[in-house]
């Protein structure tokens, strides 16, 4: 009997450390290429939403870090006029154009969607043009929700305009060259979710313009 | 009929996963919500079904007895975790479009009931065509229960937003979308399992009858 508890422990104690040493070593092999790949679609998913921009950089000071970003700018989202404090700010990059600023590519994880989180990049030109939304993380329901990633017509209610805000209408009376944003029927939640964040993100830009943040790169936003 | 083949037939008609022995029930009722759906986490099961179930058979005489459900586990989790690494790394389309019901696959159950019920009893070569056929099954059921869902709950199948392959205008047809949300998927899953009924009756089985080894592992399931 205590040899069979004995056999099976090391049994499957040499099942578990195989297991991991090949995990480690797979997790080293290929750390390097999903590291690339990773860059790589950031860059495109920028680029998605900033067309102007050729290349896109990291902001210089600490606070502008992933990391920070939300806190920096956590009194600036309270004190807006939608009460922003739902919603993270999960990072910024600024979009260069032949080493000139291009604009800005925000990327916003809002909160209060009706399946959890929904995260999108918001890419807003240097003349404060919203140029694009795309979603990176969304799990709203489908057929509902989902409309608002699947049906473009809902995103290109908020591009090509420059205003400090968007307003959700339900009476249809929503247009695509002003403020006012129509909800998807049957989905206030996510319509209202998006629009917060894309609010946040006009915050965020106009908070770091006001800083005249510089890059990485020595680009200053402006 | 060779071994191979065997295995397919029984993994899509005879003990088909989802209809039959009603295994994975979580990612069934989840994720197919569209057509494609279904068959992005039919196909990512599919392959980690066969290599696991192989695996899983190359160590059952390694594997003791007491502890096989978390040396099973730790298998299958192990070996789903290195497939996500190298489709991160070297297929990212791939992932890109897979990668979401990676993490859904180590916990679904029909992964670890085919490791007990078949692939721990058999040598490699059957396992690894019964995980093929089990994921066949699942890919197929689920394919069909999605593409069903899709049509009376959005008007299309196998969708991507602005084009699709089958698309009912809506003047004609309004979805009812109720058949895209939980409650959908459990009345489309009765009919389902209704017509499968049908099939296995045709086939000599009884309506309810499963194999032996499956009624004494459904708690777990």
């Amino acid at each position: 009997m205590k040899n069979k508890i004995v056999n099976d422990t090391i049994r499957l104690f040499i099942i578990t450390l195989v297991a991991g040493i090949i995990l480690g070593i797979v997790y080293n092999l290929t750390k390097a290429p999903i590291a690339t790949q990773e860059e790589l679609s950031k860059q495109n998913a920028y680029k998605m939403v900033l067309s102007a921009a050729d290349k896109f950089e990291e902001l210089a000071d600490e606070k502008y870090s992933d990391a920070n970003i939300t806190a920096t700018l956590s009194d600036a989202l309270k004190s807006s006029e939608d009460a922003l404090e739902k919603d993270d700010i999960a990072g910024v990059v600024v979009g260069t154009s032949n080493g000139a600023y291009a604009g800005l590519v925000v990327t916003v994880i809002a909160h209060d969607g009706y399946g959890g989180d929904i995260k999108y990049a918001v890419g807003i030109d240097k003349d404060g043009i919203l140029q694009g939304i795309s979603f990176l993380a969304i799990s709203e329901t489908a057929g509902l929700g989902m409309r608002a990633k699947q049906d473009p017509s809902f995103a290109a209610q908020f591009t090509g305009v420059s205003v400090d805000r968007y307003v959700l209408v339900k009476d249809g009376s929503g247009s695509n060259s002003d403020s006012t944003i129509d909800a998807i029927s049957g989905s206030t939640v996510t319509s209202k979710a998006v629009l917060r964040g894309v609010n946040a993100a006009k915050v965020a830009v106009k908070e770091i313009k006001a800083a005249k943040a510089v890059t990485k790169g020595g680009v200053t936003v402006e | 009929m060779s071994k191979a083949s065997e295995r397919i037939y029984n993994g899509i008609i005879k003990e088909n996963p989802t209809l039959v022995l009603t295994l994975g029930m979580c990612p069934t009722l989840a994720v197919t919500t569209s057509a494609i759906n279904g068959i992005g986490m039919g196909l990512s099961s599919l392959v980690v079904l066969a290599l696991s179930n192989a695996l899983i058979s190359a160590l059952r005489k390694f594997i003791p007895d007491g502890v096989r459900m978390p040396a099973y586990i730790v298998v299958v989790a192990s070996l789903v975790t290195v497939v996500q690494f190298l489709m991160q790394a070297y297929t990212p389309s791939i992932y890109a479009s897979l990668g979401i019901y990676i993490p859904l696959i180590v916990v679904n159950c029909i992964i670890l009931g085919r490791a007990e019920a078949y692939a721990s009893k058999n040598a490699i070569y059957p396992s690894f065509f019964d995980g093929i056929g089990m994921g066949l099954g699942f890919t197929a059921a689920l394919t069909l229960l999605g593409a069903v869902r899709e049509l009376i709950g959005s008007g299309t199948i196998l969708s991507d937003g602005s084009k699709a392959l089958v698309q009912i205008p809506e003047a004609v047809y309004s979805p009812a979308s109720i058949f895209v949300l939980a409650p959908g998927a459990f009345i489309v899953l009765a009919f389902f399992i209704a017509i499968m009924n049908r099939i296995k009756r045709k086939h000599g089985m009884k309506p309810a009858e499963v194999p032996d080894y499956i009624s004494e592992e459904k708690e777990e399931a």
